[in-house]
């Protein structure tokens, strides 16, 4: 009975913390680019010819935006859920390794292994369709780009078509 | 019979010495295309050159070539790429004054004077100064006369700070001393800025004779060593008053490989760049697109791209960049 | 230039000039199309082929592959809400929900239909009024450019659906994002703390198909996907019926007039006309409260004067012999290579080949129609692709695309962070719009607002005196931007009546 309230208490400030985290977030980051231009590095040249004479405008009106905006996000009642979060992550972190992988091996087979992650992880099973898909499509763009178009896209270190 | 002893040939020159590994490399350099990289975007001045110059490049070489672009950060990032690549000779940069002696002495990169192998010197073009053809101004006298009269009133523009645009007012400004008495406006890119000098909010720019002749402009001095063939009466800056080294400037751009490549594939490079420049066809391209041609082998293009280094740096401090 | 017509329509009409005109302007629209392939890409790509063709059919060419990008830029953004080019992004807002809702095929109608009135409007004003129009252009100084990105920017209380303050501040982040890089008055570096690749600043289309292309992506698999549905159902453009227009022919026809209107002028671009012209369509429209929800106006006004455009950007070119932006320094520089040398006797010592270029731009503009629904009749069945598999094409479409915008990797890692970045965004209620507003609008507001000071010796009050237009779209602005702030205070008032 006496843990009612307590659970009460510790949702509502999930839920405050869950609306408000990403102004926050930005006002934070607001306030430390600002304090950043402070820094004596730039040349004072003053007004208009100063570098962070445009950025600041921009920054103090970030800082004050922010604030309402936490302030909006606190009084607000909107309640989100119910998300994949694991398929964003993975696809996320695929993404990040593609374009990390695509210089080094190439653009071919880093969109192959990219393709087949994707679609496991959004629910595919069939390996047919999965192996067509990651063979054909990257290797008809290969193909267009860098032996019709002769635009090349990034080639894999062991032969220079593929 | 004959590949498997040039196999064995190649296997037993990798054991014996660096030097003759070397040349077997050379021999069949280039077994892959050749990347052209333009550090602009693709379009512009360099690229454009660049694209006339890959083919007749690749058939110099007998292999293939092509132009890829990496633009961003003045071309400092193009160069930046390229300067952490393997010296294969498979990579090769198109850079310009700008690019390779002006930017990393101003910016922060992560590349000098010491990243390169200069391979050949392709063109290099004399810069004028020059204003709207309905201005007042016909010589530099009398600009000089117009600047110490009212000082702050005249504004001259460029196509960003560090930009060849930019250098060349500043040489024609600080060379005659009235600097500190007008203003800078940089732009955009040069576009915005001759329309800015047709509209009057600029008075002086300054630029390569092929840029001049878009416009409805009036040359007051050039930059090179002789009067220009097609300008007969604009006085060089040396003429004008100018001296020594703030009255020569060239916009040239030349190949350059990241430091350390083997010798004999730059000097491989270097002579199929100076066919490809005398050849027929770049010839005419070179002539349609009013490009100066200026090639200077391997060795030459070393020694002064080392002295336009050491000379450009008085130029920046008199921008104050 | 009529004098010289007959001689100019005897080049076109020959079995080379109309060849040139079906080709260029079909790869345009199929490069266009293809995301990140934008115009500059794909006249750049096209020009060692032209170099071996004759004068006229050279930049016939060109202008075909131009023109025919830009209207096929818009397909990507409404089929699959990745804009070809920034100047598409407008049409994402209300395109792609159409498009979700199953009206794909319509979706494109509109577009294409706004598309041809724009390019059409804008060729014959090229045709009819280039010189007078290059004359007034001159009139745009720093401190009147200034005034008008001002007036672009109060483009974003329209776009901010939900919540006007994150709007405000999506806008404010896109602003600070174009400041990242070289300083464009003294070539320092901002922002980059010691990390070099920053120098180059936060490329604009990368962060465009990041923050709509990627983020849907992932906003897409953050739900539960159905395995077996397509992502989209297309078939083919639906043109849209004559009845279907009442009450938007003054909207289309507004649209036209800013996207010529801003074309002729330096330095702002067809993603600046995209935006202003939406957010003036949302002003004024009936439907307001349907825009971004896959609204025809938005679609009409957006595609209408992105298109408009591209006739504007000829004119200081042909002109004055200046290019607007890059993709008219390329056709200078092949008009070079023809032994053409440009400049303000451009139009007069050439009249027969600028009679040819004009009637030219004037056909492709034509031909855009029957032209764009044979292209996507044909790509239709390439978009039957289940979701997951679509989802997947897209994300490499986008790698392409960023990878070839100016071949920088970093780009490649600010589209992805700009994903998952945006992606967040939207989650906690942050429209995007405003944000690629503010990176349009950023580098041209920063840079006419620092010359504006350094000519008027750093006085703001001077723009004031002396700048009758600055005067003008500065009061405009001020205008727009208390319209929300009216309309709150008299819903107020006929509450408490």
């Amino acid at each position: 009975m006496r843990a009612y309230p307590r659970l009460a208490n510790m949702n509502i400030a999930g839920s405050l913390i869950e609306r408000s985290w990403l102004s926050l977030l930005l006002l934070i980051a607001g306030c430390a680019l600002f304090a950043s231009t402070l820094n004596a590095s730039y040349a004072d040249l003053g007004g208009a010819f100063s570098p962070v004479f445009f950025p600041r405008i921009i920054l103090a009106g970030w800082i004050v935006l922010a604030i309402m905006s936490l302030f909006a996000d606190i009084l607000s009642t909107n309640r989100q859920g119910g998300e994949q979060w694991l398929t964003v992550a993975i696809i996320s972190i695929s993404l990040f390794a593609y374009i990390e992988l695509m210089p080094v091996v190439g653009f071919f087979l880093s969109s192959t292994v990219f393709a087949i992650v994707v679609l496991l992880s959004t629910g595919q099973r069939k390996a047919i369709d999965i192996g067509l898909f990651a063979v054909l499509v990257p290797g008809t763009l290969l193909i267009l780009f860098n032996h019709v178009l002769t635009m090349p896209l990034p080639v894999s270190p062991f032969v220079w078509w593929l | 019979m004959n590949k498997i002893f040039g196999s064995a040939c190649v296997a037993m020159s990798l054991v014996c010495a660096v030097g003759a590994l070397g040349t077997a490399y050379a021999d069949e350099f280039p077994q892959r295309p050749i990347n052209l990289v333009a550090p602009f975007n693709a379009g512009g001045g360099t690229d454009l050159l660049l694209r006339g110059f890959a083919p007749h490049f690749a058939a110099a070489l007998d292999g293939d070539a092509y132009v890829s672009n990496m633009a961003g950060g003045s071309g400092t990032v193009g160069a930046a790429a390229l300067a952490q690549q393997k010296p294969d000779g498979y990579q090769l940069g198109y850079w310009s004054i700008t690019v390779s002696t002006i930017q990393p002495q101003i910016k922060d990169v992560p590349y000098d004077v010491d990243s390169w192998t200069p391979i050949c010197s392709v063109a290099a073009s004399p810069t004028l100064l020059f204003v709207n053809a309905d201005s007042p101004f016909t010589s530099m006298d009398d600009v000089v006369a117009a600047v110490n009269e009212e000082p702050g009133k005249y504004l001259f523009g460029s196509s960003g700070p560090g930009a060849m645009t930019h250098l060349t007012t500043v040489a024609a400004f600080e060379g005659l001393g009235i600097m500190d008495k007008m203003k800078h406006l940089p732009f955009q890119g040069s576009g915005p800025a001759l329309q800015a000098m047709a509209a009057g909010t600029i008075q002086f720019f300054g630029d390569t004779e092929i840029l001049m002749t878009k416009g409805d402009f009036r040359p007051l001095m050039v930059f090179n060593d002789t009067r220009l063939e097609s300008f007969p009466d604009v006085p060089t800056a040396a003429e004008a008053g100018i001296e020594a080294p703030l009255d020569e400037l060239y916009l040239w751009g030349g190949l350059f490989a990241p430091a350390g490549l083997d010798a004999a594939v730059a000097e491989k490079l270097s002579s199929a760049c100076e066919t490809a420049v005398n050849s027929e066809g770049f010839q005419e391209f070179a002539a349609k697109t009013n490009t100066v041609i200026d090639f200077k082998n391997a060795g030459e293009f070393e020694t002064f791209f080392r002295a336009q280094y050491e000379a450009n740096a008085m130029i920046i401090d008199a921008a104050g960049l | 230039m009529l004098g010289s017509l007959p001689e100019a329509l005897s080049i076109l009409f020959s079995l080379q000039g109309i060849s040139v005109l079906l080709l260029g302007t079909t790869l345009g629209i199929v490069m266009g199309a293809l995301p990140g392939i934008g115009s500059t890409v794909a006249v750049a790509m096209i020009l060692p082929f032209t170099l071996t063709m004759e004068q006229a059919p050279a930049i016939m060419l060109l202008i075909a592959i131009y023109a025919g990008s830009v209207y096929g830029g818009s397909v990507s953004a409404i089929l699959i809400n990745t804009p070809g080019t920034p100047q598409s992004a407008a049409t994402c807002l209300d395109g792609y929900p159409m498009a979700q809702r199953g009206e794909a095929g319509k979706a494109l109608g509109w577009s294409t239909v706004a598309s041809v009135c724009g390019g059409l409007a804008s060729a014959l004003l090229l045709i009819f009024a280039a010189p007078q129009l290059a004359a007034f252009a001159l009139n745009f100084g720093p401190i009147e450019t200034f005034s008008l990105v001002l007036l672009g920017l109060t483009c974003i209380v329209s776009v901010s659906e939900g919540s006007l303050v994150k709007g405000l501040l999506a806008g404010m982040l896109g602003l600070f994002l174009s400041t990242v890089g070289g300083d464009p008055i003294t070539g320092e570096a901002r922002f980059t703390f010691g990390y070099f690749p920053l120098i180059s600043g936060f490329n604009l289309l990368a962060v465009v198909i990041g923050v709509f292309a990627l983020s849907e992506v992932l906003t897409r698999v953050s739900q539960k996907i159905d395995s077996t549905r397509a992502l989209v159902t297309f078939s083919g453009i639906v043109l849209p019926r004559l009845s279907e227009w009442k009450g938007r022919v003054g909207n289309l026809i507004k649209s036209v007039a800013i996207g010529c209107g801003i074309g002729v002028l330096p330095g702002t671009g067809a993603a600046t006309a995209a935006f202003i012209s939406y957010a003036e369509a949302k002003r004024s429209s009936p439907r307001a409260s349907e825009f971004g929800k896959g609204e025809p106006d938005g679609l009409v006004a957006s595609e209408a004067a992105n298109n408009a455009v591209t006739g504007g950007a000829l004119i200081p070119t042909m002109a004055l012999g200046i290019p607007g932006d890059a993709v008219t320094a390329v056709m200078l520089a092949t008009l070079t290579l023809h032994g053409v040398s440009p400049g303000v006797r451009l139009m007069t010592d050439n009249p027969v080949l600028i009679a040819a270029i004009f009637t030219g731009f004037l056909i492709i503009n034509l031909l855009l129609l029957p032209l764009g629904m044979l292209v996507s009749k044909i790509a239709a069945p390439l978009l039957r692709m289940r979701e997951s598999f679509m989802l997947a094409a897209i994300a490499i479409l986008c790698v392409i695309g960023v990878y070839f915008v100016r071949g920088n990797p970093f780009d490649l890692l600010i589209m992805v962070c700009a994903g998952i970045v945006g992606f967040l965004l939207r989650r906690q209620g942050f429209p995007m719009p405003p944000l690629v507003i503010g990176m349009v609008l950023g580098p041209t507001l920063e840079i006419s607002l620092r010359q504006g000071l350094i000519i008027t010796d750093g006085s703001f009050a001077a723009f004031f005196t002396g700048h009758p237009i600055a005067l003008f779209l500065i009061v405009a602005a001020a205008g727009m931007l208390s319209l929300p702030l009216i309309r709150f205070l008299r819903a107020r008032r006929l509450k408490s009546a």
